[in-house]
């Protein structure tokens, strides 16, 4: 039975309650100033005793007076035990932090981080991370939590952990960052403002050192506001910096700059002029001279992209367009003289690239220009002689020597006629060649009258020869007939007859090999033969033709030579008939042959007359005699060196005299050993070259 | 006895003036200026044929090479006479024994026609 309360008994519950309240208090009082070393708690398991291992009393005051925060939780994250510290900083009174989870006050976004922690510290050491706290009403603030390990009652595991507010530091730290920042700023804008000082300078100085023509003009009059050395130069240096171009260069009226410069200050839109011709008083005396530019006028704006001038950037090209002019106007007069010529005439770049043609060129072949231009010409020569027309032609490309040669050029009509070409170098001041200029002249007509007279010789010189057989026969017949009569006189004046015959006999052969030379019809029947064995046979003949000289042989060790026996031995004829000749008062003639390397080299040594340096190199031209007061005792025409140079350079060989007037002559010549073998090397070179055209 | 020598030669001045040379060394000469009748040749051969390279109407080369072949005429010494440079060739391809270029010197004619004749 449940017994009502008594007055009395209500007022002994009130008092109790008082007093348990009252002590409470007392016990969280002396918790917080660490008069209490372990308290009990009444729980609905019973009451439990918490114990501060360790405590200490001064530390307790310690931690209750610091800023900074102090907690200690239990593993489950229930806070044992806050600081008024802590309360203060996360704006909660203490009475309810204690029994509260500590995870409430984390940020949400730090909690992973926390949670981290946590377990780093259950390690054993303390371990720090900033991380952000919750504080009521006015948000997260940055702190540094210090957590470590801690033994509560019973051994349970707990931890303590210690906050501090970042948010003054992060304040400072800022300001620290940020004053940095403008210092660092201030520095970088110094140096920019440095740079550009230092790019204007180089602008200015590019400006005024600049090889072209500047000015800067201001305002829709265009003052000039600068104008380099160059342009001063240009206007005679007259005072134009200041003043308007109207009254500045007043000579430029009429001729169309002012509104260029008007329109250009109008529009914005920039003016480029090409060899744009302008009169001006370039010494300022008032005469006006033509000058071409190529130049810029563009307009300039100021901070707030409005035009307030413009620029002006030329070069001056007034020699270039004067000596083009020069160019077109000579290239015009040579073109209305070339077409008016008969011959093919043509003209290519330096490089060989024929570029124009007359129109007797295609005329002539039957082509157009889309089919000659360049290296096109090919298709109109003889395969057979192109090869030697290619290797000449590039060779006068390389070299620059002019070019000459004949070969035959196909007509309209399928026909070839043969051409004489004859290329020359066009060069400038300095020497360089800027172009080839070439004619083709049709010399079928002179061909063909050549020919005729080369026929007319052949005919005439062997015609000759036959009457001159017979006379000589008779001549020698009655030397016989009077030898055995004993008529002494008789027998010496057929002698000098005879001689006279021989005479007649080699100016004929020599006519007729000077025919063939000249018409490139000299014929040669190469194989190998004994050098040193035609050299013996020759002198031998030779010597039955004198009593008086005694030729000496010296002949080195010389094999086979591949060339025209025939023509070699009418060479070394030659060379010991003139040694004979040229040396009537002395006995010896000395004849060398050596090999060197790939050639043979044969020398005819005299101890006669001898040849003046200066008419050395002469005596291998066509008619050249040695002359002097005794003339009359050395006859012919001259023909037989002639003849023997030019049939040595056929057969690929050089030849050349050494003498000394009244000391003697030797005369030289040398010839490829092996020519079949070069040839051949040669033919296959010309062939690769005509494979890669 | 004498040997018998043939000229032949188109220009009857060589004719003439060879048959002296021959003559005065002792020779017996017998003389054409028509090749035809070299070919129709019968049985009195000569001993040795002195040859025109060209005599009109016939070709030198060719009476040579007719008479090379030919069993009768084979052994008959051919030299072969021309006015042209390439005489020495031209006698070797047409198969002749040796050859003399115009003009010549009496002296060249007789050594080789000696030479031929006494071998």
């Amino acid at each position: 039975m449940k017994k009502q309360k008594t007055q009395q008994e209500i007022v002994r519950e009130n008092e109790d309650l008082r007093g348990r309240l009252e002590e409470a208090e007392e016990t969280l009082r002396a918790i917080r100033h660490g008069e209490v070393d372990a308290l009990v708690v009444k729980g609905k398991e019973g009451p439990r005793i918490y114990t501060l291992k360790g405590a200490d009393h001064t530390y307790r005051v310690l931690i209750e007076s610091m800023n900074e925060g102090a907690v200690t939780f239990d593993s489950s994250g229930i806070i044992l035990y806050a600081n008024q510290g802590f309360s203060d900083m996360i704006g909660i009174p203490l009475k309810k932090v204690i029994g509260s989870m500590i995870i409430s006050y984390i940020a949400i976004e730090d909690l992973k981080v926390f949670k981290k922690l946590l377990s780093e510290s259950r390690v054993g050491s303390r371990h720090e991370k900033e991380i952000q706290i919750v504080k009521k009403g006015t948000g997260n603030f940055p702190s540094l939590l210090s957590v470590a390990p801690i033994d509560l009652e019973n051994d349970k595991p707990g931890m303590s952990m210690i906050t501090t507010d970042l948010s003054g530091q992060k304040q400072h730290e800022q300001l620290i960052a940020e004053e940095k920042l403008s210092e660092q700023r201030l520095k970088h804008e110094k140096a920019l403002r440095r740079e550009i000082e230092n790019e204007q300078n180089k602008l200015t100085e590019l400006f005024m050192q600049a090889p072209a023509l500047i000015a800067i003009l201001k305002e829709p009059q265009h003052i000039f506001e600068l104008a380099n050395p160059l342009y001063m130069q240009l206007v005679g240096m007259r005072d134009i910096v200041g003043k308007p171009i109207r009254e500045a260069l007043p000579e430029l009226k009429g001729q169309g700059i002012y509104e260029l410069l008007d329109s250009v200050y109008k529009t914005g839109k920039p003016y480029f002029g090409n060899e744009v011709l302008v009169k001006l008083d370039r010494k300022g005396d008032g005469k006006l001279e033509d000058s071409y530019f190529n130049f810029v006028y563009q307009a300039s704006r100021n901070s707030k992209n409005k035009i307030d001038g413009i620029l002006i950037y030329a070069i001056e090209v007034t020699e270039q367009v004067k000596a083009r002019q020069l160019v077109e106007e000579s290239e015009e007069k040579f073109r209305t003289l070339a077409e008016n010529i008969p011959n093919l005439v043509w003209t290519a770049n330096a490089d060989g690239w024929i570029y124009w043609y007359n129109s007797r060129w295609y005329k002539y072949t039957g082509t157009k220009p889309a089919q000659m231009e360049g290296w096109g010409w090919k298709s109109v020569h003889h395969p057979d002689a192109l090869p030697h027309v290619l290797k000449k032609w590039k060779e006068s490309i390389t070299t620059g020597e002019p070019f000459e040669m004949v070969f035959p050029i196909k007509g309209k009509d399928k026909k070839f006629r043969p051409f004489l070409t004859r290329v020359i170098p066009v060069k400038d001041k300095k020497g360089k060649i800027i172009k080839w200029f070439g004619t083709n002249t049709d010399i079928s007509k002179q061909k063909e009258l050549e020919r005729q007279k080369d026929d007319f010789l052949g005919i005439a010189s062997h015609e000759l020869k036959t009457p001159v057989t017979s006379i000589k026969a008779y001549g020698q017949v009655l030397q016989t007939i009077f030898t055995r009569k004993g008529d002494q006189k008789a027998v010496e004046q057929l002698q000098k007859m005879d001689a006279q015959i021989n005479k007649l006999t080699n100016l004929i052969g020599d006519l007729l090999d000077v025919t063939k030379i000249q018409s490139g019809r000299l014929e040669f029947h190469e194989d190998y033969f004994d050098f040193n064995g035609l050299v013996g046979e020759v002198i031998d003949d030779l010597q039955l033709t004198t009593e008086k000289h005694k030729i000496k042989q010296e002949l080195g060790k010389v094999k086979k030579v591949y060339a025209d026996r025939e023509r070699i031995g009418q060479v070394i004829t030659n060379l010991i008939s003139n040694a004979i000749k040229y040396s009537p008062h002395t006995k010896k003639i000395i004849v060398r042959t050596k090999k060197e390397k790939n050639k043979v080299t044969l020398s005819v040594e005299d101890f006669g007359v001898g040849i003046p340096k200066a008419k050395q190199d002469k005596v291998f031209k066509q008619f050249f005699r040695v002359s002097g007061p005794k003339l009359s005792t050395f006859p012919g025409l001259g023909l037989g060196l002639y003849v023997s140079s030019e049939i040595i350079k056929r057969e690929g060989g050089q030849i050349w005299v050494e003498s000394q007037v009244g000391k003697g002559s030797t005369f030289y010549f040398n010839l490829p050993i092996d020519k079949q073998k070069i040839k051949q090397q040669q033919n296959s070179l010309v062939q690769n070259e005509i494979q890669h055209e | 006895m004498s040997k018998k020598i043939l000229v032949a030669d188109d220009d009857p001045a060589i004719v003439d003036c060879v048959k002296m040379m021959l003559e005065l060394d002792g020779y017996e000469v017998s003389t054409t200026v028509d090749g035809e009748t070299i070919f129709k040749m019968e049985k009195e051969y000569p001993d040795l044929l002195l040859l025109d390279i060209w005599m009109s109407g016939q070709d030198g080369r060719e009476i040579c090479k007719y008479l090379k072949k030919k069993k009768l005429t084979q052994n008959i010494p051919i030299i072969m006479i021309s006015a042209n440079k390439d005489a020495k060739r031209i006698a070797k391809e047409a198969g002749a024994d040796d050859f003399i270029a115009k003009p010549f010197e009496m002296e060249d004619v007789l050594n080789k026609v000696r030479h031929y004749v006494n071998n």
